[in-house]
């Protein structure tokens, strides 16, 4: 396929993918959109992205890198930092699959089967539960609200769909890891997730490791849709190479008495922007929100969280924690709305940034926008160094330098940590010990 | 001087600065009134307390030198824009500015700027708001810590009670810091009266529209405590003018 974006590229795409009719007007109406709709005009700059540069569709073969001698050095020396065994390593690096995983997935497939749970790629979830999938594809985000969801919306390819069944709650998170199908790592990722009512499930997605890909862009739309009395709890890591712009655009619905939960680690990519939001539509809704960034070298991680309150007895938290060193930019944007009619609302929202050092930067730009008198909504922000008492403190115990910053440090993730399934929450620890290596200026 | 008489939008002129009991210990305590607010600035080294009885609307600018400081009170009791600027230009300045928003009507906004611009400087912003009607108020402010304004500290806070269902108020506090070694705090955070505290003081005989204004009044004391009690007067009758008609 040739570099570009036309209409013959979207409608290439769609034959590749043997899509009904809907879908290709799908495609084409974001296409015209993303044509119209301007760049966007606050955050990091992305004049450098040249749309007509890039490759819209990657075939899995195209994709892959044809040996480990390619890999960059820098992501092979983390790889060893975390400790991440060779098969993964080959596999995030897009140099082979990961098949070692294979016997575990299809047995846990079985047990979701059984149950009745969806957990499929998501063109597989189009041709295999079409009514279904077309009742909620494109609902919570619609293609006309910006360049990139437009984009997404002309050439989405990867990504998953997820189904979970009324009252069936899937004890084991759902792992995008553990599914085998090639195109996890498209650039233009679309993935719908439906709880039904009274069910619950926890999608995982991403890693700490870094993700070398040869692709500029990677901008994904995830839709998540929480029916009455549902838990979803959406967990990324990412850790894109220092080559990807990251603009990525996700919203829960979240209906009556249901809970949604928003867990976004990010830690590569050139660029990051990425604003989850939640939208509480029916009363008693919860919404919770930890957002964690880590710029570095260069990096501008835009990051946040959106939460919009439009029925009574809702209730939010957000949590937001950035670590900037070595020249990073970390920045906080993030909306908490209360509709008129929504009242005894309860929101709280905790933004801290932590500067290593005096070249990077800390940004903070959040809105409350309250439209409804009976709330009680807070918002909170810091900006601090490492504490040089505590610092002392903990060297006093004998540990080194780097060693009680790095244990600082730590603490200062933990909300995100802790919010883990444990083999992550080991990754990333060892993640942040390793950038503390000659990280402090 | 007769502020009723005047049109807030054309009154920029009339700041009135007061001699309190803790001014009077600084070195170079000021006392002026008809004053452009841009020329009320303290010089290096000399401490200013300024209280406005109504901010007017516009644009207005405070260049704090080295090692002085501004300690800035006023109310802003008008449906128009008003602008602040503070730049803390040398060694050592310090602003302290607690302003309070009272208004029932239109779609007034307030945006404070706090800008860092040498080492070891500090400020402090609180902005207190009590809305009521139908008005949309938005609250501003940006605080920017440069990279030579190394040992500073900010804060910036906003704390709004809404009186009544149509009132609507939107926060927005920013910060954007280049360099690690400061401190910088900035909050939002609106509601209403609280239920418990209302009965409390109704199951102690007062009745619930005085429960009311007791409690508006001691919102807005953090603000109101820095007037003098001819100014203070005057501010909790507006006050009371605002909790009577929600």
């Amino acid at each position: 396929m040739n570099r570009g974006l036309t209409r013959d590229v979207v409608i290439a795409i769609s034959e590749t993918k043997q899509e009904p009719a809907w879908m290709m007007e799908f495609r084409l109406q974001g296409l015209e959109l993303f044509e119209k709709l301007p760049m966007p005009t606050f955050g990091p700059d992305l004049s450098e992205l040249k749309f007509d540069d890039l490759l819209y569709y990657l075939n899995p073969v195209d994709r892959a890198v044809s040996s480990w001698d390619q890999v960059p050095s820098e992501i092979k020396t983390t790889f060893e930092q975390l400790g991440v065994p060779q098969a993964e390593r080959q596999y995030l690096a897009g140099v082979g699959a990961q098949y070692e995983s294979e016997i575990v997935y299809k047995r846990l497939h079985e047990q979701w089967a059984s149950k009745g749970v969806v957990f499929a790629d998501i063109s597989d979830g189009l041709k295999d539960y079409p009514e279904l999938f077309r009742r909620y594809f494109g609902t919570v985000i619609q293609s006309s609200e910006h360049k990139f969801s437009a984009l997404n919306s002309a050439v989405w390819s990867g990504g998953s769909f997820v189904y979970v069944p009324p009252g069936v709650h899937v004890d084991m998170p759902l792992q995008a890891y553990f599914r085998m199908n090639t195109d996890r790592l498209g650039q233009f990722e679309r993935t719908l997730i439906i709880a039904d009512e009274g069910a619950s499930v926890h999608y995982v997605e991403g890693c700490s490791a870094p993700v070398y890909s040869a692709a500029s862009l990677h901008s994904a739309v995830v839709e998540v849709v929480a029916l009455a009395n549902a838990t979803v709890r959406y967990t990324t890591i990412q850790n894109w190479a220092p080559n990807v712009y990251n603009l990525v655009t996700k919203r829960a619905i979240a209906m009556r008495n249901a809970t949604v939960a928003w867990v976004d680690g990010n830690f590569g990519s050139k660029v990051t922007m990425k604003y989850p939001g939640i939208v509480l539509k029916e009363p008693g809704a919860k919404a919770e929100i930890i957002s964690i960034a880590r710029a570095h070298e260069g990096q501008i991680q835009d990051a946040g969280g959106k939460v919009i309150h439009l029925a009574p007895h809702t209730s939010s938290t957000i949590i937001s924690k950035s670590i900037s060193a070595r020249t990073g930019s970390a920045i906080y944007r993030g909306l908490l709305k209360v509709a008129p009619g929504a009242h005894d609302v309860v929101s709280r929202v905790r933004c801290d940034a932590l500067m290593l050092d005096s070249t990077c930067h800390a940004d903070a730009y959040p809105t409350v926008d309250i439209a409804n008198e009976s709330v009680d909504v807070g918002h909170e922000a810091s900006v601090n160094c490492l504490d040089e008492v505590q610092l002392f403190y903990v060297m006093s115990r004998g540990l080194s330098a780097t060693a009680a910053q790095t244990m600082i440090v730590t603490g200062f993730i933990a909300p995100l940590v802790d919010a883990l399934p444990m083999e992550y929450a080991v990754e990333i620890n060892r993640l942040i010990a390793a950038e503390m290596e000659g990280s402090i200026g | 001087m007769d502020k009723k008489t005047l049109d807030p939008m054309l009154a920029h002129t009339l700041i009135q600065s007061v001699a309190t009991a803790s001014v009077e210990k600084i070195s170079s305590p000021f006392v002026v009134s008809r004053l452009h607010s841009n020329h009320i600035e303290p010089h290096s080294g000399e401490n200013k307390t300024i209280t406005i009885e109504d901010l007017p609307a516009g644009h207005h600018r405070w260049d704090i030198p080295e090692s002085a400081s501004l300690t800035l009170t006023f109310l802003l009791n008008h449906p128009h824009s008003v602008t602040i600027d503070l730049y803390l230009t040398g060694p050592h300045a310090h602003v302290d500015v607690a302003g309070l928003v009272l208004t029932d009507t239109g779609t007034p906004t307030l945006t404070i700027n706090q800008y860092h611009l040498a080492p070891d400087t500090t400020s402090k912003v609180l902005i207190k708001g009590i809305l009521a009607g139908a008005t949309r108020a938005q609250l501003r402010g940006l605080v920017t810590i440069t990279d030579a304004a190394i040992r500073s500290t900010a804060s910036h806070y906003h704390k709004v009670l809404l009186l009544d269902p149509s009132a609507r108020c939107t926060a927005i506090p920013s910060f954007a810091v280049h360099h690690h070694q400061v401190r910088c705090n900035h909050g939002a955070a609106v509601g209403k009266l609280a239920i418990d505290q209302l009965a409390y003081l109704q199951s102690r005989g007062i009745p619930e529209p005085h429960a009311r204004h007791l409690m508006t009044l001691g919102f807005a004391q953090e603000v109101t405590e820095r007037a003098t009690p001819e100014q203070q007067a005057i501010w909790h009758e507006k006050i009371a003018l605002l909790t009577k008609g929600a």
